[in-house]
């Protein structure tokens, strides 16, 4: 297998995707790239010598920390399993890294939560109604070495908002961010053909949101530039290395 | 006058477009702003208190460096007069620059050439993402734009536009110099700005024809690139500013 340039990581389930996801970035990108899914579902069908998937029962945040710490690629683009990503995406991602005068360049593709229309552009911030609160993107390409240094995700998030808050680690470590202004590489989310761990979901949001607010929004309600508590690490028997 | 928050700062000569600008900016904006035009060309008309015209016969550069010493805006546009930008442009370009951690970002829009004036947003020409960058054939050269945009005290910390531009490429010069200080470039996907298609006072621009024999490529050339024609990431000829007495301040 050729070394991967790029690992396309995701905690993943929806496997009647991954093929799919598979042929579409085969076809439209030059740059070598992986793929490293983890999750509970296994999937039915033979995979690529480049698409690694690892089998987890574990919460999505530790899937997450798995794909991206057996991931071998110099740049992590995040994903999730359901999104459709358009030809070229990867390529163009990795041009605008290679553009970036900024090691911590977090570079995003214009993100929507449906098949068609324009982008949604002022989505980009997990406090919107705060004017300052910074710019962040869905489906990001960052250097993996800058996830090294950084220790990784904060295992105390159950379900979402691991990657908001690395996010913005990033940005106070002095990063950056990019959104490719293109209309031609909108990322897109697919419909939910079954809801997706509901149970999780209802414990899992309020929780998850009330953490990632205690870390970075100060008491008189504005956005702190500086984590308000010191990052919780996996611990190394928590995340399996199978490569 | 309300402060401005952004100043639109240029060398200016259209002035059969100025109106129009304003009017654009006018109707679809709520951030206070201001342009600051200099040039040659006097206006026949009334200008509005928020749009101050300065008499100058300096170079354009000049202009531009005049302009920009007598805005008030925190934030400063190097615009031109031939310029149309998409609706709400002020309103989110202060947007995305507010949301910005880094003071020395270099907010862009995207350029499209050839405006119809006719044809609404989105119906004129596509932007020309792909052209947005320092040197195309380099893979690490940055992202550059026209109509950047930075904060004043940016402008000021880098003592301003070099004196040895005469036309063209100062803004260009500018944004290499941001990012070698530190600074990123951001580019707004939602606002767009198209260029009118020239049919008098041609632009000593690139599509013009500004070539190799043009002084201020020839002065480019000489800052940033090595012997190979490589973009290089620090500028090899010292900055000279304007002085002061060069300049003035009418305001």
């Amino acid at each position: 297998m050729q070394k991967p340039v790029v690992s396309i990581i995701a905690p993943a389930i929806n496997i009647e995707y991954w093929q799919e996801l598979y042929t579409m970035l085969c076809a439209g990108n030059s740059i070598p790239f992986e793929i490293v899914y983890c999750g509970y579902n296994r999937p039915n069908f033979a995979l690529p010598e480049n698409f690694i998937y690892i089998h987890s029962e574990a919460k999505p945040p530790q899937c997450f920390e798995t794909v991206w710490r057996n991931a071998i690629g110099e740049f992590l683009f995040i994903v999730t399993d359901d999104l459709v990503v358009p030809p070229g995406t990867i390529d163009t991602l990795y041009v605008y890294m290679m553009r970036m005068q900024n090691e911590r360049a977090i570079v995003s593709a214009r993100f929507s939560d449906r098949l068609e229309g324009p982008a949604q552009d002022n989505l980009f911030c997990f406090d919107l109604a705060n004017p300052r609160s910074p710019v962040l993107g869905c489906a990001t390409m960052t250097r993996r070495k800058v996830w090294e240094e950084l220790g990784g995700l904060d295992r105390r998030f159950n379900l979402l908002w691991s990657d908001t808050d690395m996010q913005m680690r990033i940005l106070e470590a002095g990063g950056h961010p990019f959104i490719m202004p293109s209309e031609n590489h909108i990322v897109r989310e697919r419909p939910h053909i079954r809801p997706r761990l509901i149970g999780d979901l209802k414990k899992g949001k309020p929780l998850d949101k009330v953490l990632l607010e205690s870390l970075w929004i100060n008491s008189d309600g504005s956005t702190s530039k500086n984590r308000l508590d010191a990052l919780q690490p996996y611990v190394a028997n928590e995340i399996p290395i199978v490569r | 006058m309300e402060k401005p928050i952004i100043s639109l700062v240029a060398s200016a000569i259209r002035t059969q477009h100025w109106l129009d600008l304003y009017e654009k900016l006018s109707t679809d904006n709520t951030i206070p702003f201001e342009i600051v035009f200099v040039g040659h060309m006097y206006p026949d008309f009334v200008l509005p208190e928020n749009f101050i015209y300065i008499y100058s016969e300096a170079e354009a550069i000049e202009c531009y460096e005049t302009a920009y010493r007598n805005s008030k805006g925190e934030y400063v546009s190097f615009f031109a007069d031939d310029i149309v930008p998409s609706s709400h442009f002020l309103n989110e370009m202060c947007a995305y620059l507010r949301r910005m951690w880094n003071d020395k970002v270099v907010l862009l829009p995207r350029l499209a050439f050839e405006y119809d004036p006719d044809a609404r947003d989105g119906k004129c020409t596509p932007p020309l993402d792909s052209c947005m960058v320092a040197q195309l054939n380099n893979p690490e050269a940055p992202v550059v734009g026209a109509c950047f945009t930075i904060k004043r005290s940016l402008w000021k910390e880098l003592g301003g536009l070099d004196r040895r531009f005469t036309h063209i490429w100062s803004d260009l010069d500018m944004q290499l110099r941001i990012y070698e200080a530190g600074g990123c470039p951001f580019v707004s996907p939602t606002t767009i700005v198209w260029e009118r298609a020239h049919t008098e006072h041609p632009r000593l621009s690139v599509k013009a024809g500004a070539g190799e024999d043009n002084m201020d490529v020839n002065f480019f050339n000489k800052c940033w690139l090595d012997e190979n024609r490589i973009l290089l990431k620090k500028r090899l000829i010292e900055f000279q500013p304007f002085t002061d007495d060069e300049i003035p301040i009418v305001r």
